[in-house]
């Protein structure tokens, strides 16, 4: 995955300023993760290496699911909205 | 009329290692979501040949100031055949849909499975060719980022065997699906040869992974603390780490680390080459057990 270019990054902090830095890491994380899982095999979770049992795993998010949750904690507020909000 | 164009002959033999470059007829907008629009590059032919250019000039190393030289290897660069095909005829649909754009960033994301069946319908010379790794080149308006899903191996393919860590693994000459990249027109960079890297190498079989990121143990990617100063045993040969991930440093809360570069000023291929420290990313090469991991691998294939 192409990695994001610094005016891209900026651009995301200068859009969103509440998303949080680490947030932005994690998401980045994600979506490079999710192409290193064969997609013709069912997905498993974020991080199955550590699961230890069945029902940890079935409780855990799938990287799909994190992903659109961290997609709407970091891009849902813009600047525009946050001063609208003030 | 399709316009299937061999760029490059590569080797006069069965099957030689293929790259094949499309234009995307159709996009899925958002991928995995059944709706299918037109690829704006359908519009655009000098975009695409010109995404095709770029592309075959940064693999084989021919952008001005390209440092990483790994195809143009002369055991390599002869022995590559190139394809491109552009049908405007294709339509619209989910067989012509090479690309889905991601609901959840500006990714594109190759269909691999519509690649495959999509190129099955082409032939060069009155022939159908195998592929290995394919690019769909898409000109969508909104997601301009590249992605690749890795090689899926043919189970049981013959290939040269080789060791990593201990463990006995193949460079298999075919493959079930292709290594498959989505890409923008707007291409640049050293981006074409860093989704390669990614697409020849397999989910069974060493997989090269994103360094810019915390990731997940792969050929290229260890994880653990402290750092040891060997990386890893490949085919024989040990491999040392990358102690300081050159000009970048390892953020305090990452778990992962890399083996050593070829040249340690700059990033590795891998890893972010937009924050070479100067501002070239071209400047960048591999770490050392990459470059040789996928030098033998395209090797292998050759020898089918």
């Amino acid at each position: 995955m192409q990695p994001l270019k610094p005016e891209e990054r900026d651009a995301i902090s200068k859009d969103h300023p509440l998303a949080a830095p680490e947030d932005l890491d994690r998401y980045e994380q994600l979506l490079s993760m999710r192409f290193t899982q064969d997609p013709d095999r069912p997905q498993t979770a974020p991080d199955s290496r550590q699961v230890k049992s069945a029902q940890e795993s079935q409780s855990r998010p799938t990287i799909e699911e994190e992903l659109q949750e961290l997609h709407s904690r970091i891009f849902r507020t813009t600047l525009s909205s946050s001063a609208a909000k003030k | 009329m399709a316009e299937v164009v061999l760029r490059l002959a590569g080797a006069a033999k069965t099957d030689p290692f293929t790259i094949c470059l499309i234009a995307n007829p159709a996009l899925e907008a958002p991928w995995n979501s059944g709706t299918f629009v037109a690829d704006p590059i359908m519009a655009n032919k000098a975009a695409f040949y010109g995404a095709v250019q770029y592309i075959e000039d940064c693999l084989f190393g021919r952008v001005a100031g390209t440092k990483e030289q790994l195809l143009s290897n002369p055991a390599i660069a002869p022995n590559v055949r190139v394809i491109s095909i552009w049908d405007a005829a294709a339509g619209i649909s989910s067989a012509s849909a090479l690309v889905g754009q991601d609901g959840v960033s500006d990714i594109l994301v190759a269909r691999r499975n519509a690649i495959q069946a999509f190129v099955a319908n082409y032939q060069v010379n009155g022939a159908s060719f195998f592929v290995d790794i394919a690019y769909a080149i898409s000109s969508s308006l909104t997601h301009t980022r590249a992605s690749a899903w890795f090689t899926s191996d043919a189970p049981g393919s013959p290939g040269v065997p080789f060791t990593l860590d201990g463990g006995a693994f193949t460079h298999c000459y075919y493959n079930d699906i292709p290594g498959t990249i989505a890409i923008h027109s707007s291409v640049s960079d050293i981006t074409p040869l860093h989704e390669f890297q990614h697409a020849i190498s397999s989910y069974t079989n060493g997989s090269i992974t994103d360094l810019y990121v915390d990731s997940s143990p792969a050929l290229n990617c260890k994880r653990g603390r402290p750092i040891p100063s060997n990386f890893c045993v490949y085919a024989g040969s040990t491999y040392l780490s990358d102690l300081t991930r050159d000009s970048l440093g390892y953020p305090p809360a990452w778990k992962s680390y890399h083996c050593t570069l070829i040249d340690l000023r700059y990033p590795a291929v891998m890893d972010d080459y937009y924050k070479a420290s100067t501002g070239n990313p071209l400047d960048c090469q591999n770490d050392t057990v990459t470059r040789e991991f996928v030098t033998d691998k395209i090797l292998a294939k050759m020898a089918r």
